[in-house]
């Protein structure tokens, strides 16, 4: 305890407390920035840089007009219909409109931590870790996108007797993934589409690194579970349903799958980060399509659970 | 723990981690250890522990503890546990009395039209937590939709 290694410092853009979904039991989970996909569904926009951004949030703005007089670059304008436009461009996210605004209407995402500050925050629902069964999860963003920050937050959460969990889409290099995924007791695997082409036009990377590196850690008999995003119209269709059983049972047919079915409820993020959301208009599943494509996973003898 | 409820005594409301703690406020008629509406930001493990640290079955008998909930924290056995987990958790900590509230959709409602009254309305997404104010008409929508239909399910 109390080595070098804990003055570390990484880019995280929250820290859940009360974390119930990613992981077993009452967990706290760190969300680190920087993801080299670009899912077309991300419910997570302000994870993709490395770098802060600013969040505006419309319905909590009064146009008191303050942030457009503190602003050093004239980034905030009002329009003709009497609206705040942010210049993004220009915005260099130093924090002055935030903190002239009064109506909290706007916050910077991302801020650069240290290792140990982070097990400080995470520290402090041990209790709860030990009587849910819980621990610390790390997510993203893609946590493997800064490693040596990701290695120590997981080393030290083992020192202080907590559960580790990386929930990860797996794009990394197998060295760095590797010195990585041996610090967790668990893996939340993303697999987004089996298909490589299809992979790549819906994520902008191609799969075929996370698939290997996927193969290597069961062969490692590190406990994962795949975690699949089902978008409706995107990877869905049949074809892909029965390679993906297929791939996920010829791995290890102890695996356990979670079915996650889309929801549009990042699509605020877009517009509090001043982004178009290139999936509006995307209807949700009804409850027994998902549960369809659940029986047709089951068949493959995979323990398949909605999540 | 002693010192802290000294010093909690001569101020109006007591302060732990930004949440304040009602007892001796003018707003608590109930001598409860809840939070004061919209300073439990943290979520529900942060807010135990400030509750829990604000108990005094002593003088004032300010022990008792509201919290509420999103109706889908109870629909998995594992959610179940997990809520389990935190009763045992205020208990552990020294609380012995606690009660919950589960929000149901027309106060959803009522604060799309009224938003000024629920800054501290927190729901559930999909695995996060957020204040209903702030998200966008449609969201807000998508969830008072969602919440009626299980509601009619149950």
């Amino acid at each position: 305890m109390g080595n070098d290694f804990s003055a570390i410092k990484g880019y995280i853009f929250d820290i859940q407390r009360y974390s119930i979904n990613d992981g077993p039991g009452i967990r706290t989970t760190v969300f680190l920035k920087e993801c080299p996909l670009r899912c077309l569904w991300c419910d997570n926009p302000e994870s993709q840089e490395i770098r802060p951004e600013l969040f505006y949030f419309k319905s909590l703005c009064v146009k008191c007009l303050r942030c457009i007089k503190v602003c050093p670059v004239g980034a905030n304008k009002i329009t003709n219909d009497s609206n705040i436009e942010i210049d993004r461009e220009l915005c260099k996210v130093c924090g002055a409109c935030v903190e002239a605004c009064l109506d909290e209407a706007r916050a910077i995402s991302g801020r650069l931590i240290s290792v140990e500050e982070v097990i400080e925050i995470v520290k402090k629902d041990a209790l709860f870790y030990r009587n849910s069964g819980g621990g610390i999860t790390l997510s993203g963003g893609e946590p493997c996108c800064q490693p040596l920050f990701a290695i120590n937050l997981l080393e030290q959460s083992h020192q202080c007797g907590f559960h580790t969990t990386l929930d990860t889409t797996g794009y990394a290099p197998w060295e760095v993934f590797e010195s990585i995924v041996r610090h967790a007791d668990l893996v939340l695997y993303d697999i987004k589409h089996v298909d490589p082409q299809r992979h790549k036009e819906l994520t902008g990377v191609d799969n075929k690194l996370i698939l290997d590196n996927l193969k290597r850690i069961i062969l490692q008999k590190i406990q994962v579970i795949v975690r699949v995003p089902l978008i409706p119209g995107l990877n869905d269709s049949d074809d892909n349903i029965r390679r993906l059983g297929e791939f996920v049972v010829d791995l290890d047919s102890r695996i356990e799958v979670d079915l996650l079915p889309y929801h549009p409820l990042g699509t605020s993020k877009y517009s509090r980060l001043g982004r178009e959301y290139m999936l509006s208009g995307t209807v949700q599943f009804r409850e027994e399509e998902v549960e369809k494509i659940q029986q047709r996973l089951k068949s493959y003898g995979l323990n398949v659970v909605i999540a | 723990m002693v010192e802290l409820i000294r010093v909690g005594l001569g101020m109006p409301a007591m302060q732990n981690n930004g949440v304040v703690i009602q007892r001796l406020t003018n707003h608590s008629p109930d001598a409860t250890v809840s939070p004061e509406p919209g300073t439990d930001r943290n979520g529900p493990t942060s807010l135990i522990k400030s509750a829990t640290s604000a108990i005094d079955c002593i003088k004032y008998a300010h022990n008792h503890f509201n919290m509420k909930f999103h109706p889908s924290a109870f629909q998995s056995l594992e959610g179940k546990r997990k809520f389990l987990s935190l009763i045992k958790t205020y208990m552990d900590l020294g609380g012995h009395h606690t009660q919950f509230n589960v929000i149901d959709a027309n106060t959803l409602k009522d604060a799309q039209l009224h938003p000024e009254n629920y800054r501290d309305l927190v729901v559930r997404e999909a695995g996060f937590s957020a204040f209903s104010i702030i998200l966008e008409k449609f969201v807000q929508e998508e969830i008072i939709k969602r919440r009626e239909y299980r509601f009619e399910g149950v």
